[in-house]
């Protein structure tokens, strides 16, 4: 199993900086997921390792090998794109052989590879068919098939899921894990969907602005971000922040807002803070001694999914969490309600740097 | 009359219009090649009876059996020499990236902005003193130069209309850059690529100036040239001229025809995407 690695990676695109000084490592079989909003240097990054973006500074290795100076033909990797890229003339058995073909693998073994990974993508049935009279998810299953087919190093993967129905989303994202623990063939997967990377990756790599904020398993990014931006940007709805003065009571440090009031056990504050509170944790004021509270806020917005509801709330100017709550709950827009927070979930955060400072006070 | 239907009125006034500019010319070459040889025409007439004889006439005169040949033959090497040359070309100007692509792309594009008329003399020196004058040479290398102009845009237009992820696949599928192309590229340009194909045949087929200046003997002259056969310094057969312009132009509106679906949706691409 082949290990990737990026060290201290630039790519510049002009006077832009696409990719600041990327440096990871990629273990063998890893399922590594790069996430980050759109324009954050996640797909550059790939294009990079895939070699069909020239690098500005930095080395790029897969294996024991250096590559940034080989073409893609030469680093042996499959890449699947975000629109497919299937060839439009052929039909799927021509789109699976072309990469081998394309290495000279003998014909035998070239029918025999193809109809292996047809065979277990369900498209053996399919091998005639041009790539437009297939549905979305069979050509999405030929894009895998064409990765999967060549056993390369390593798999690329750019939003290969953004183009499909939800329902097929989950399906194929299910399918595709399943893939790569069956090959254990080293993954990059880039996404902008913070569910695809919770749910899929080993580990999870968050990018914004061409500079890799947070490396690690996805619940430890979940659990214990290491600033605002990737606290806010894993988690769905997102984690609500508010700026709170923080004051030492004892062992523990007090922070009001003027709205609300916390209690967190830290060894050290800074006189401003920002603390992030995640929806599970903010529920309607129930009198429970785990939570503080009770605050007062107005309702804005009410979002039912059936199994849990989550509810926008406003305390006072500027201050707005969210709620979750079990089930179906009835709420209207503009009510007011009185809600707490549980104790020792808060995420506290520098005010001016944003980098984390205390996980779940 | 509501304001969509006013608009499709409007729209189809202009249509008739150009159509009525463009047939009408043809009409009257029709109606003029129809008359027997050496009638005086003095306007459009309608002929007393309805004879093809003008078109064997104008045929067997201008010896145009042996000059289609000669223009089959140019036009064929030119079409050819430029699609060989332009695929590429344009592969290179539309998707690589490389020092001095765009002044170089500019130079080529001159070709289509400098009058060939400006450049005839001195290029007739120059295949003169090559001895190349009174050879097909002296017809398919100037035009295979000129057309290159023009394929070489249209090509790198067609390549850089097609969506970048589809090179890319097939580079990271282990293709070189010349795999890329003629498997993967190609194909898809059918469209774009006959469409220059009716092109340059048809410029090349009725290209009259180059063959007056290169070619003085008889075994070389193309098609076009076969026109002149008609005019004598008493004037000129109205009618045989005509039929030998029908003539002229049949293997032009045959190729048209066989290709004319590819042919539209190779403008129809370059309209939208170029």
């Amino acid at each position: 199993m082949t290990s990737i690695g990026f060290e201290r990676v630039v790519k510049r695109f002009g006077h832009v900086t696409a990719v600041d000084g990327l440096t990871l490592d990629i273990a063998g079989g890893e399922f590594m997921v790069l996430v980050g909003p759109s324009g954050c240097g996640k797909t550059t990054a790939l294009r990079l390792l895939a070699g069909l973006e020239a690098v500005t500074e930095g080395r790029i290795t897969i294996g024991e090998r250096e590559v940034q100076g080989l073409p893609p033909r030469r680093r042996d990797v499959a890449m699947v794109f975000q629109d497919y890229a299937l060839y439009p003339q052929m039909s799927v058995y021509r789109n699976l052989a072309f990469g081998l073909e394309s290495r000279k693998v003998p014909r035998a073994e070239v029918r025999a590879q193809v109809e292996q990974a047809a065979k277990r993508l369900g498209l053996d049935e399919l091998l005639d068919r041009k790539p437009r009279e297939l549905s979305g998810g069979q050509r999405q299953r030929v894009a895998l098939g064409r990765a999967l087919v060549r056993h390369p190093q390593a798999f690329l993967m750019d939003e290969p899921l953004s183009n499909l129905d939800a329902k097929l989303r989950v399906d194929m994202r299910a399918e595709i894990a399943a893939l790569q623990r069956e090959t254990g063939v080293t993954t990059l997967f880039v996404t902008h969907d913070q569910v695809e990377a919770m749910t899929m990756g080993d580990r999870i790599a968050v990018m914004r602005a061409g500079v890799l904020e947070q490396v690690d398993t996805p619940d430890r990014v979940y659990a214990q971000p290491a600033n605002v931006f990737v606290a806010g940007f894993i988690g769905s709805p997102a984690m609500a922040f508010c700026d709170f003065t923080a004051q030492r009571q004892g062992d523990r440090f007090s922070l009001d807002n003027g709205l609300l009031r916390l209690e967190v056990a830290a060894a050290d504050l800074p006189e401003t803070v920002t603390a992030g509170l995640r929806p599970e944790h903010v529920r309607p004021w129930s009198g429970d001694g785990a939570m503080a509270g009770p605050f007062d806020g107005v309702v804005e917005s009410v979002e039912v999914l059936g199994r849990e509801t989550f509810l926008g709330l406003r305390a006072g100017d500027g201050v707005r969490l969210t709620a979750r709550l079990e089930g179906s709950a009835r709420h209207e827009l503009g009510e007011r309600l009185q809600f707490g927070v549980q104790r020792g979930t808060a995420h506290l955060f520098d005010a001016s740097s944003g980098a984390a400072i205390a996980h779940a006070v | 009359m509501t304001a969509g239907g006013m608009e499709r009125a409007v729209t189809y006034a202009v249509l008739a219009l150009f159509s009525v500019l463009a047939v009408t010319p043809i009409l009257v070459i029709l109606l003029a090649a129809l008359h027997p040889p050496g009638a005086l025409l003095t306007g459009v007439e309608l002929p007393h009876t309805l004879s093809l004889s003008t078109f064997r006439f104008a045929w067997d005169t201008g010896g145009f059996g042996r000059l289609m040949a000669s223009s089959l033959l140019v036009s064929a090497a030119v079409v050819v020499l430029t699609t060989l040359l332009c695929i590429p070309a344009g592969y290179a100007f539309g998707t690589m990236q490389f020092p001095g692509a765009t002044p170089i792309f500019y130079v080529m594009l001159a070709g289509m902005v400098v009058p060939f008329e400006s450049l005839i003399v001195p290029l007739y020196y120059t295949f003169r003193d090559a001895g190349l004058t009174d050879t097909y040479w002296a017809l398919i290398l100037p035009q295979t130069g000129l057309s290159i102009s023009f394929g070489t845009f249209w090509m790198r237009a067609f390549f850089r209309s097609v969506p970048a992820e589809l090179a890319d696949a097939a580079r990271v599928d282990g293709a070189s850059s010349w795999r890329v192309l003629w498997r993967v590229l190609v194909p898809i340009g059918r469209p774009a690529i006959l469409t220059m194909v009716v092109l340059v045949f048809m410029w090349t087929w009725n290209e009259f100036l180059l063959a007056l200046v290169m070619i003085s003997d008889q075994t070389h002259r193309t098609a076009p040239l076969g026109l002149s056969t008609f005019q004598s310094r008493y004037g000129v057969d109205v009618p045989s001229v005509s039929a030998a312009a029908v003539l002229v132009a049949v293997p032009v509106v045959i190729v048209y025809l066989l290709t004319q679906r590819h042919f539209l949706r190779g403008m129809l691409a370059g309209s939208i995407r170029g």
